[in-house]
């Protein structure tokens, strides 16, 4: 590609030579003396550029590493720095001397030192290495696109761009819970139960006293509470708890409600990362985890069990629920299609330039003949040519309609000019023909006027106005997408046709490459899109399944956000009362959002219509009715799932997991002591 | 040896400031290489009494390479051919008719070529060092590079500013072959060789009973505008023929692809468009018919 300075010398140059070999040589040659060497050089660096462009760009290889704690590693954890290495070399005969090369940081993480670029000269075999350290602060997938080379020759005339594709994508596992995560070792009770085992309020074999009973015959001797017994003059025998282990079920929502906000702070990371501190926490007490994803469309399950290994399996299902962007089912195609093009022509330079991916410019106006006023008016066009054949091939019976609307003329004619018809018949056959046709013509003439206006309307559209550009870019990515899929000329048609195909397809190139689309909030009816009520029933369902398949001792922590869900949270509500049934507990954790106040806060402002003077803006009132309104949703939550024994408590933003895993201890002790 | 004792270690100064620009060496050879070609240049010019002309060359061209101008080249070219033309800048030309033939292979001409040639490098290079080594696009996202990229002095090769020098040399010796090869070359469209070197610019006196020579067909300005053109066509035409299909042999399998599946879609897309646009609209006519049984069935 020739440069602005490049383009800019040339054009200089070539005046200078041209007038000089034209006009100037009369009076002097040293302007052609110093152009003709200008041009050869330009020339020269010309062919220079192209020839290492060819022989290197195609030969260059990227190699990756992430490092984290000394060593190489598939995934990293969130919060901890990494290393980055990236080796760029190639085995082409030239070198390069001017080459830029730039690691494309992950969405999902941030550099903390060094820089991911590298300007580099190029040489055989000899690696340029891009070393940096960068950072995930929440668990997701930090995807690698890739090195972007860009090379110029020295003076900057000519350039070009490359994309090394490499398409790693590295788990970011929820953050290491550490001190935080341990379970309390506060001494609340005479014993504690051994890892893995918890008390049950019923008799069984544990070390914690129960209660005290008469004696019947076959309790084993061990068991009587002598004192007790002499006190009473009876046989008194003693009653110890049990230990159980506990079974403890995530149920996670990953519906689209729960992924929307900035990348890296949605509530779905945010209860992500909690789920992360329980089943860690709970696994360092040697209890049994499962986790179980759900959304509007199913759930994915993992059983409970203890490994090391399964936990490992936890994180990792945890840090791919977090990367899980919106579906951008109602964003727009030209929405779409402006944040896809940039990133697929930054990713895809060499399938996305205009060499390889065109446009055709009878695109533009050959579908035209599609609609049916095209023909027409292509048939109107050729109109006069049809009456000429008839006229030749003496088919009059075609002929009859003119010769009758050239009677009627004449008639016309005679009236306006205030003659007699055959005057008009008698004029020079020439020049009543040249009328005849003409008013023959009249509407002919119009209707090729204003297609005539309109097509140049159009074509001025086509060539200089934004329909044009956003075709061609949308038939750039369609052959772009078709080309990965492999659907070959069908699939490009189908992807410039229908609209819905496209955004779909478009909105999972997105998706893949981790690029966010703004989604409209609220539907053509004010209404919020992203209520999911259908993920209480997959919920309520899921968790009926999962009583069925209980033991004696579950515990069930729904991570979910079910404020607003109203009375479509009625399936939750059995499935609760169901698992409490059975002596099980369920913990229901709702993500706050950030910008609401807690529930024991005041909105603010409020409409009092007794004002004279109305609110400046109505935009703090809003607000404020707003957060009233998710407060009564809150409180009504809570209200109906603490009816049925659940017990519902909020994560803020900033709410440590700490805090939630005391919380959830504390439940555990109301358990236990119950 | 104490910390006192020890030699205070030299702290680079701030890259985005002037000083900072130049502080590498690589950027100061480029610098001084590209004002001793301004130099050369008004030597060159003083020597033809173009003096004044000479000073404002070198000024502008100075200018451009310490404040970094970009259109700075240009300008110089534009202003050194007026000056060329009209030496003392009133223009007010003295004809020269017999330049083409008395100039050819002058020193002064190749040595100001070669000094212009120089400077123009040289300004570019520090322009890229200094300022800006790759253009802006526009078409990808943006990113956050705090300022432009700048060519890392330590790529500069040591060969580098030699090898520009020599380079200038030779342009300006082989300048001057196509310019002479340009002037003593007559068009003959008919001929065998549509083009024929070392006519005699004046033809011979024809004898007693032979008919005088033809006039060649294009006066000397249009043949050598023609050639020129040709020659720019036929090296760029060349040149394009081969590089290009060294491109197509270096296609990657994805490349290759689309450029198949562009060539599909060229031949079917008529009839593609037909189809999807029938599968759309039986689509939306299912939708359409979907919506209205629902509310018929709800209306019952």
């Amino acid at each position: 590609m020739l440069t602005a300075r490049g383009w800019w010398f040339l054009v200089t140059v070539g005046v200078v030579l041209l007038l000089g070999v034209a006009v100037l040589p009369y009076y002097t040659v040293a302007p052609v003396a110093v152009a003709l060497p200008l041009l050869i050089w330009f020339a020269a660096e010309w062919a220079l550029f192209h020839a290492r462009a060819n022989a290197v760009l195609p030969r260059l290889r990227a190699t990756r590493r992430v490092v984290q704690a000394g060593r190489e590693v598939p995934t990293v954890w969130a919060g901890l720095p990494f290393e980055v290495h990236v080796d760029v070399e190639h085995d082409a005969p030239a070198g390069f001397p001017q080459v830029l090369l730039e690691d494309r940081l992950p969405q999902a993480a941030e550099r903390v030192a060094g820089v991911p670029g590298k300007f580099a000269d190029l040489r055989p075999h000899d690696p340029a290495r891009i070393e940096y350290t960068a950072r995930c602060p929440a668990a997701g997938v930090a995807r690698f696109e890739g090195v972007r080379v860009r090379v110029s020759d020295p003076q900057g005339f000519f350039y070009h761009r490359a994309f090394l594709r490499d398409g790693v994508e590295v788990l970011v596992l929820p953050p290491l819970t550490d001190e935080e995560g341990r379970q309390r070792a506060d001494k609340r009770f005479n014993t504690l139960p051994p890892p893995g085992a918890h008390r049950l309020r019923r008799p069984g074999s544990g070390g914690e006293l129960l209660d005290l009973r008469d004696y019947r015959p076959g309790d084993p001797p061990k068991m009587i509470a002598w004192k007790a017994s002499a006190r009473r003059d009876t046989l008194i025998t003693k009653e110890y708890e049990s230990d159980v282990p506990v079974r403890c079920v995530l149920f996670l929502d990953t519906s689209d409600g729960v992924r929307l906000g900035p990348p890296g702070n949605t509530p779905l990371v945010r209860l992500a990362a909690v789920a992360s501190g329980l089943a860690q926490a709970a696994a360092a007490g040697r209890d049994l985890v499962g986790l179980t994803t759900f959304d509007e469309a199913g759930v994915k399950g993992v059983p409970p069990a203890r490994t090391r290994l399964h936990t490992t399996g936890l994180l990792r299902r945890l840090a791919e629920a977090s990367a899980l962007q919106p579906g951008t089912g109602d964003v727009s195609v030209e929405a779409l299609t402006a944040r896809a093009y940039p990133l697929a022509r930054e990713l895809y330079p060499e399938l996305m330039g205009k060499r390889a991916n065109r446009m055709p410019f009878g695109r533009h106006w050959v579908p035209m003949l599609d609609r049916w006023w095209g023909w027409a008016l292509l048939g109107l066009a050729f109109s006069p040519w049809f009456f000429l054949t008839a006229l030749y091939f003496r088919q009059m019976w075609l002929f009859r309609p003119w010769a009758e609307a050239m009677a009627a003329g004449t008639v016309q004619l005679a009236k306006w000019w205030g003659k007699s018809q055959v005057y008009v018949l008698f004029l020079p056959v020439p020049a009543k023909l040249a009328f005849f046709v003409l008013l023959l013509a009249a509407p002919f003439y119009l209707f090729v006027s204003v297609w005539l206006l309109r097509a140049a309307i159009q074509s001025l559209a086509i060539l200089f106005g934004g329909k044009a550009r956003e075709r061609a870019k949308r038939k750039r990515l369609a052959a772009l997408l078709a080309l990965h899929d492999g659907t070959g000329p069908a699939g490009v048609e189908r992807l410039l046709q229908d609209d819905p195909a496209y955004a779909t397809r478009v909105g999972a190139f997105l998706e893949r490459h981790q690029t966010r689309v703004p989604v409209p909030l609220y539907d053509e009816r004010g209404r919020f899109r992203f209520r999911c009520e259908g993920k209480a029933q997959v919920l309520g369902a899921a968790m009926t399944a999962a009583v069925g398949r209980a033991r004696d001792n579950e515990l069930y922590v729904i991570l979910a956000d079910l404020t607003e869900l109203g009375p479509a949270l009625d399936p939750v509500v059995k499935a609760a009362r169901r698992a409490r049934a059975r002596r099980h507990h369920v913990l229901v954790i709702v993500p706050w959002p950030a910008d609401v106040p807690p529930p024991d806060e005041e909105p603010g402002a409020t409409f009092d219509p007794a004002r004279k003077r109305p609110p400046r803006s109505l935009v703090p009132l809003v607000q404020a009715a707003l957060t009233r309104q998710y407060h009564t949703q809150y409180r009504a939550l809570r209200r109906s799932l603490g009816r049925v024994g659940a017990t519902v408590i909020r994560v803020g933003e900033d709410d440590p997991i700490r805090l939630v895993l005391d919380r959830l201890d504390r439940l555990r002790g109301m358990r236990s002591r119950r | 040896m104490s910390a006192a004792d020890q030699p205070p270690e030299v702290q680079a100064p701030d890259p985005d400031t002037l000083r900072g620009r130049f502080h590498a060496p690589e950027v100061r050879n480029a610098l001084f290489a590209g004002l001793a070609a301004l130099a050369l240049v008004f030597v060159v010019l003083f020597a033809r009494d173009t003096d004044l002309g000479g000073l404002l060359i070198v000024i502008l061209g100075a200018a451009g390479m310490v404040l970094r101008w970009t259109a700075a080249p240009p300008l110089v070219l534009l202003l050194l051919a007026y000056f060329l033309v009209f030496p003392e800048g009133i223009p007010d030309p003295m004809p020269r008719p017999w330049a083409v033939e008395a100039d050819r292979f002058a020193v002064l001409d190749m040595v100001l070529a070669a000094a212009v040639l120089v400077y123009v490098g040289c300004h570019y290079r520090v322009y890229g060092l200094a300022e800006r080594a790759f253009p802006a696009e526009y078409q990808v996202p943006p990113r956050d590079e705090g300022r432009p990229p700048r060519r890392d002095p330590a790529t500069v090769r040591p060969e580098e500013p030699v090898r520009l020098a020599a380079f200038a040399v030779a342009a300006a010796v082989v300048g001057q072959l196509v310019w002479w090869g340009m002037t003593t070359a007559t068009l003959d469209p008919a001929g065998d060789l549509p083009v024929r070197f070392d006519v005699p610019q004046t033809p011979p006196r024809p004898r007693a009973g032979e008919r005088p020579a033809e006039p060649p067909l294009f006066p000397a300005p249009v043949t050598r505008l023609l050639l020129l053109v040709g020659l720019v066509l036929f090296a760029g035409l060349a040149g394009r023929v081969v590089f290009g299909y060294w491109r197509l042999r270096r296609l990657s399998p994805a490349e290759a692809g689309l450029v198949l599946q562009e060539a599909a879609w060229d031949g079917v897309r008529r009839e593609r468009v037909r189809i999807e646009r029938w599968r759309v609209w039986g689509r939306g006519r299912r939708a359409k018919r979907a919506a209205k049984a629902n509310r018929d069935g709800g209306g019952r």
